[in-house]
């Protein structure tokens, strides 16, 4: 019995001790997840001091100097067909994929909790909110948000709203498991025996308890919210020319590909890069939070 | 005894059935009986402990008292006032005054909140004090419970699972409630610190003339602790007495054999064991009669058929067998 009491006090003081440090500390023993976090903060910095990082304004135009290739004297990514300078438009680019991608990650959390909340508090509406969330689930992603651009019409602040509707579902799916687990337990218990209301419980007891999949869920749907950005954007639904955009860069380079592939090849790698950082550090984030892996190490 | 005052609390044949739902469209196809007509009286000040094994209703009638579940039939009132059927709202007043400490310390305190945070809440949800008062009530009623001030901005984790229950304690006792629910209080820890927290519970009844409901499988402790003893089976009253009563004359043969299953600390000595047959039925298919004929050593014909009925032998002592 007190073998079993002191272990039980082990592996939650393992699991709660400074939850925070241990968990970064060990995010940080994830070779992958380092070089993911360290793309990410190159990134968020790229976009923060982008006037100061350039020479140029993204939208110049010089039409004596189109099509240059990497590597010219005065443009060390080339220029487009319209001479604008590739690294400038790249790092604007920057701005406008991390402030879409963080705006919709945060509407659909919002919503998403929300609806898991609620459904997974009360089991009178649990229904009603699933079917909601199902109805959502029915569609393939992309579709769903181009069918509310198709309503909506296109615009960046449109893509929001819909990579935000898209990411709904998933977010309440995850609150929702993690709120029935948590509402068993005794300290749940224990408040509403003391007579605390059910926003009390819900927001200061059940939330605090189930960030870490939420964590996860929201750095992971980051990746998906930007590479759905640049897509919607290639295919001429998002941003349209000429904001530097990396899809709508892509989607004006495809028509040079052969004279200048670099116009197309340059925010692909970016795109590329970013997804890939966001994807290894959301998988980083969730073995690090995960209390499981914790006993296999 | 104060059998003669008006009860603290009182139920009135109480039902707590959990439906068994099933089929394609969730009919409730059966009930689950966790509770069946319980009847019985706290008294200002006693202690009354509920024993029975695993399964037997006990957390379940302490649960459904306090209102955490919402009972199936029958009345609870406390004070005279019916409360069973009161909504959240009204029913906020009488929660200050009934509390619960959970059996298990390490679940029953949220991780991520501290503990001073976690014992200000009480006063918050139930009073006006400012931040300072209500501080310096938490310092209080850590002191009270035999923990220090430093105490105040650690998280549960930083606890023993004693602690963590003088902490569950504190948090029952702060709004100075006359009736406190131990639900297996005193079961998930080791015997010595079992032994301070029931020490702690006495010392605090004696100080603030305390009412418990001491919910236990532990009947040691019980016969320790309790004024008088309620044993439950299969969600019903099989018999109800003073400790001395039950413990020195137990009349219902459920009662004897938990009692001969007491380990004693004497090696070597053959104890006449009252031994039960079988094991213990579900609560969704109650058995006819007597709910304990199935395992009972004395079964007759009529206990197959008739419900015995709860009845006193000696005064204060009920029980409910055709045998005895």
């Amino acid at each position: 019995m007190e073998n079993s009491a002191t272990a039980k006090l082990e592996t939650l003081k393992e699991k709660e001790e400074k939850i925070f440090l241990q968990t970064v500390k060990r995010l940080l023993k994830n070779k992958l997840a380092v070089t993911g976090l360290v793309i990410i903060i190159l990134q968020v910095i790229f976009a923060i001091l982008a006037p100061l990082l350039v020479s140029y304004s993204p939208n110049q135009q010089n039409l004596s100097e189109t099509n240059l290739g990497i590597g010219s004297s005065h443009h060390f990514l080339g220029t487009d067909n319209y001479g604008r300078d590739i690294w400038t438009r790249v790092v604007y680019g920057a701005r406008i994929s991390l402030i879409v991608g963080l705006s919709a990650v945060s509407l659909g959390l919002v919503g998403g909790l929300i609806l898991g909340l609620l459904g997974g508090y009360y089991r009178r509406i649990d229904g009603i909110v699933m079917r909601i969330v199902d109805l959502l689930f029915a569609f393939p992603g992309i579709l769903l948000a181009m069918l509310i651009i198709a309503i909506l019409g296109t615009s960046l602040v449109n893509v929001v709203i819909a990579i935000s509707v898209w990411s709904i579902p998933g977010c309440a799916r995850i609150v929702r498991g993690s709120v029935l687990s948590i509402k068993k337990q005794e300290y749940i218990m224990a408040m509403k025996s003391l007579g605390a209301s059910d926003i009390r419980i819900l927001f200061k007891h059940i939330l605090p308890n189930c960030t870490a999949p939420i964590i996860v869920f929201a750095t992971m749907r980051m990746a998906t919210a930007i590479l759905s950005t640049s897509a919607l954007s290639f295919l001429g639904l998002g941003a349209q020319p000429p904001t530097p955009e990396w899809g709508a860069m892509i989607a004006a380079g495809q028509d040079f590909m052969w004279d200048a592939p670099h116009m197309a090849i340059v925010p692909g790698i970016a795109i590329m890069l970013t997804v890939f950082a966001f994807n290894v550090v959301g998988d980083g984030l969730r073995d690090a939070l995960d209390p499981n892996m914790e006993m296999n190490m | 005894m104060l059998t003669d005052s008006t009860p603290l609390l009182e139920t009135n044949k109480l039902k707590k059935y959990y439906p068994i739902k099933g089929g394609l469209f969730k009919k409730t196809i059966g009930n689950v009986k966790a509770v069946q007509n319980v009847s019985f009286q706290i008294y200002e000040g006693e202690t009354l402990g509920v024993v029975g094994e695993s399964g037997c209703g006990k957390s379940t009638l302490g649960r459904t008292i306090l209102g955490l579940e919402k009972s199936t039939g029958g009345s609870i009132s406390f004070r005279g006032k019916t409360i069973h059927h009161l909504s959240e709202s009204k029913l906020k007043k009488f929660k200050k005054d009934m509390q619960m400490v959970f059996q298990d310390p390490f679940a029953s305190l949220n991780p991520r909140q501290r503990i001073g945070d976690a014992l200000e809440e009480v006063f918050v949800i139930h009073t006006n004090l400012n931040k300072s008062e209500r501080k310096k009530r938490v310092l209080l009623l850590l002191k009270e419970v035999g923990l220090k001030e430093e105490h105040y901005r650690r998280y549960p984790h930083e606890f023993s699972g004693g602690q963590r229950q003088r902490i569950g304690i504190a948090r029952a006792i702060a709004l100075n409630p006359s009736l406190i629910v131990c639900d297996e209080a005193v079961s998930a820890l080791d015997v010595s610190v079992q032994a301070q927290v029931i020490k702690l519970l006495k010392d605090l009844q004696e100080k603030y003339k305390l009412t418990y409901m001491f919910i236990s499988h532990d009947l040691g402790v019980v016969k320790h602790m309790c004024d008088r003893v309620l044993v439950m089976y299969l969600g019903t009253m099989v018999e109800l007495g003073s400790s001395e009563q039950i413990y020195r004359n137990p009349l219902h043969p459920y009662t004897k054999a938990l009692l001969s299953a007491i380990p004693r600390p004497v090696p070597g000595r053959k104890k006449n064991r009252v031994k039960m047959q079988g094991d213990i039925p579900s609560a969704s298919n109650y058995p006819n009669g007597c709910p304990f004929h199935t395992r009972c050593p004395l079964a007759q014909d009529r206990c197959r058929t008739i419900v015995p009925e709860w009845r006193e032998v000696e005064e204060g002592h009920f029980v409910a067998c055709h045998e005895v």
